[in-house]
């Protein structure tokens, strides 16, 4: 069942009077000039994005930061007097991150990230899993941001018959606690207004004489009850109150607000004791809890410390437990729709059908859009490219400049928006929807022996439609080593450019057979790749692990934003890339270079791999971008029969070599991005090196069996 | 420990990078039950009790968990509470 009346919301108690009228949205001509930055902060999957994307209704103007690693999106609204600016920022576990993405969170919360300042935080919160989340609200709390927790997917809670008792949540954290539904928008305008109340308090507070405040805690030091202290086992602090504190597991309802308010202050002692205890200052550590975590690199020979650490760590835990357990409770036990869904989703005999079956459908209409949008383009870019090309006909040098820029801009429009924009839709209707993270458990094992995990596996297969949108995918990829390794291996993934060049020449002149032997060799040599690469660089094994959401019913908007996000980002890196590229081409042509080029590669193309002399123009262009090796082999022969002029042998040598020699520009241009440039240059070397060495062995092998 | 499909463990002690398990969930003292294992078996998939959560994970990271059994009585008295 699912609500349909935005009144089964409790809202906030105290917020009654503040209505969502449109005047507190827009009131025009109103001088704005006070500013105000919120983060979206919360577990992957808790619904910020569908948030921030609720509140695109009063949205003024949208941003995105593609960022170096991971990118996110922002969007100014009015409120009040306000302009803010909203960031949905990446899924955040705790203070204590794991992977980039978290990561890039962390610095902006922080402040290590300069170009950001927050003035306020919204913790969107899953509530079905609210015990889970208060771990990052404990750390959240240390930042001294003012912070609004926004209990969202209640409607789910709800069905699942889970009580949150929020009056209590409230005074425990002493925060606003408000429920919504993000997917309809309910109650997401009120919260981002409830925390500009709370940031106008904070503000207001902070001019007040600090030896009230001083007062006030001593008052609180006096009602509070010392619990016994028995079995000390640390006596490292000077402070009784606190070290009693430390070792308690359960708390009781009155002290829970106490607790929770002293919490950030036991740990700033804690961190002052160790800090003078060691070199290191407290300044150099940006964040309490970030700080702790390194204590092992900071002083190495204080094992004590990292104990200490531990005793805190689980003092957190003991804490959320004890507010579960008065604030949160689960409804009957009954089987989910989940459970129902996964008993074939996830079992071993029913699951990889299933699987190929999504797969087959996702890449079914991927590749139907994209042959059908590409079709109508030609048409469309066939118009354009007449026009252009009689207009720089006459322009002498300048003719190689206009072509390559008009060829650069109509190749990446060729490539992004036929394949790698349906191929990111329907991969991100798949992520949206819960199911990748269960493909990923079923492959897992599969993966392991080649030293990468299941996190990776999205990107091979995204490999498939286009390479620069799956390396960019391995963002999420849980450390630096898995990325790079898979950053390495997906050029030898056949993109979809590669497969219309083997569609036309080996499956055409050779049939399909060969076709499916060109995959399997693509696949088998990225395998190798993997277990070579892993040989020489020895990165460590890597760990898998993951969440496995709810199914959930996939919002448009997100998905729409998230295509956006992604496509923005491949035009910033790789466009201007193809674009200077094909310049260069031009004018190699321009000042007839080329023919010095077959020449000088003969040695290679014709020697070693026996191919035509004027296969060499063809490859360098193939560089640029796959398909225009096979554009470019019809124009240097004249023909588009390519039988008349190469034998079955070569044919099939020449599209060995094209299939691995090296990935396209624009994928060495997000590669460079996303694993560096060592790596990058590792790869290249690495796919030349198995191109030259397989189509050579596959010719001579050939010739040995006559089979072609 | 050979772990079993479809019971339940206590969580006694996490022996390495406690925050990392922290993160997702896997705390002392918490109950887990395992659902699954799939293939050839080193993909755990297992559900955090109190945290109403579903996580899989592979089995060297269990190597990291000191689990205790929890008797199947023990178990529903504490569901009762
Ligand atoms: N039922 C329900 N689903 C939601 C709600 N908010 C988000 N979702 C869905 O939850 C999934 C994950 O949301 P998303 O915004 O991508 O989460 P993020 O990872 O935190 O950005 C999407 O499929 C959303 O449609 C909500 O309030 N109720
Ligand atoms: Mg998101």
């Amino acid at each position: 069942m699912i609500m349909k009346n935005s009144k089964n919301i409790e809202i906030y108690q105290g917020c009654q009077n503040c209505e969502l009228t449109s005047t507190n949205v827009r009131i025009k001509n109103l001088k704005r000039t006070k500013k105000l930055t919120i983060a979206l902060v919360g577990q992957p999957n808790s619904g910020k994005s569908t948030f921030f994307n609720s509140l695109s209704n009063y949205k003024v103007n949208t941003a995105n930061y593609p960022g170096t690693t991971v990118g996110f999106n922002s969007t100014t609204i009015y409120v009040k007097d306000y302009q803010v600016e909203i960031l949905d920022l990446p899924g955040l576990y705790s203070l204590n991150y794991s992977d980039l993405a978290e990561k890039i969170t962390f610095e902006i919360l922080t402040n290590s990230d300069k170009s950001f300042k927050i003035d306020g935080i919204i913790q969107v919160i899953e509530t079905a899993s609210l015990p889970h989340s208060l771990l990052l609200t404990m750390d959240l709390i240390t930042l001294d941001i003012p912070i609004v927790i926004a209990l969202n997917m209640f409607d789910e809670a709800r069905i699942k018959g889970i009580n949150v008792n929020i009056p209590k949540l409230q005074e425990i954290f002493n925060l606003p606690v408000i429920p919504t539904i993000s997917i309809k928008g309910e109650n997401t305008f009120l919260t981002v207004l409830k925390l500009i109340e709370l940031i106008e308090k904070t503000r207001k507070n902070h001019s007040i004489d600090s030896r009230s405040k001083l007062s006030e805690s001593n008052k609180d030091q006096q009602n509070y009850k010392l619990p016994d202290m028995t079995n000390q086992k640390l006596t490292y602090y000077n402070d009784e109150k606190i070290n009693n504190l430390l070792y308690k597991i359960h708390f009781s309802e009155n002290e829970l607000p106490y607790i929770v308010k002293n919490y950030k202050e036991i740990w700033k002692k804690l961190m002052k004791d160790i800090f003078q205890s060691t070199d290191c200052h407290i300044e150099n550590c940006k964040v309490i809890p970030a700080c702790l975590m390194n204590i092992e690199k900071i002083a190495p020979n204080m094992i004590s410390l990292a104990n200490i650490r531990d005793e805190l760590l689980k003092l957190k835990s003991n804490i959320i437990t004890s507010i579960s357990s008065f604030v949160f409770s689960l409804g009957e036990p009954k089987p989910t729709f989940d459970d129902l869904v996964d008993k074939y989703v996830l079992s071993k005999k029913s699951g990889y059908f299933i699987l190929f079956g999504i797969f087959f459908i996702a890449f079914y209409l991927a590749y139907f859009t994209g042959n059908f949008t590409a079709d109508k383009m030609e048409i469309i870019f066939g118009f354009f490219d007449n026009y252009i090309s009689n207009f720089s006909e006459n322009l002498g040098i300048l003719k190689p400049l206009i072509d390559g820029i008009k060829d650069g801009i109509f190749g990446g429009i060729g490539i992004v928006i036929p394949y790698l924009i349906p191929f990111i839709f329907f991969m991100s209707l798949l992520e949206d929807s819960g199911y990748i993270p269960r493909m990923m458990y079923l492959v897992n094992d599969f993966l392991k022996p080649f030293g990468i995990t299941a996190r990776s596996v999205l990107g091979f297969v995204l490999g498939l439609g286009c390479n620069v949108s799956a390396i960019m995918s391995l963002r999420g990829a849980m450390n630096n080593n898995e990325r790079i390794l898979a950053g390495m291996v997906i050029p030898f993934i056949t993109c979809s450019a590669r497969t219309v060049v083997l569609m036309a020449l080996v499956v055409g002149y050779l049939g399909a057979l060969w076709g499916i032997f060109m995959y399997i060799l693509a696949f088998t040599v990225a395998f190798t790749m993997l277990l070579i690469i892993n040989k020489f660089l020895k990165f460590s094994m890597q760990s898998f692990m993951i969440h496995i959401p709810s199914y959930r019913f996939p919002s448009l908007k997100n998905i729409l934003s998230k295509v956006w996000l992604r496509f923005k980002s491949f035009v910033y890196s790789a466009w201007p890339v193809l674009i200077l590229g094909t310049i260069t081409i031009n004018y190699i042509s321009y000042f007839q270079i080329d023919g010095y080029i077959n020449s000088f590669l003969s040695f290679f193309t014709t020697k070693l791999l026996g191919l035509p002399d004027e296969t060499g123009i063809p490859l360098i262009f193939g560089i640029l971008a796959k398909e225009y090796a096979l554009v470019m082999l019809f124009s240097a022969f004249g023909t588009q029969d390519i039988k008349s002029v190469m034998t079955n042998l070569q044919i099939f040598t020449f599209c060995v070599f094209m299939l691995l020699y090296t990935p396209c520009l624009s994928t060495i241009a997000v590669q460079t991005r996303e694993i560096g440039l060592k790596y990058t240059i590792y790869s290249i070397i690495l796919s030349f090196l198995s191109a030259t060495l397989i189509s050579f062995m596959l010719n001579k092998l050939i010739q040995i069996w006559k089979i072609l | 420990m050979n772990i079993e499909k479809n019971k339940v463990y206590r969580i006694k002690k996490i022996t390495e990078n406690y925050p990392l398990y922290m993160n997702y969930g896997l705390i002392e003292g918490n109950l887990i039950k395992i659902i699954d294992k799939i293939s050839t078996g080193k993909t755990i998939y297992l559900e955090i009790i109190g945290f109403n959560r579903k996580l899989a994970l592979s089995d060297e990271l269990i190597n990291n968990i000191i689990l205790e059994d929890v008797k199947n009585t023990e178990f529903t008295d504490d569901n009762e509470k």
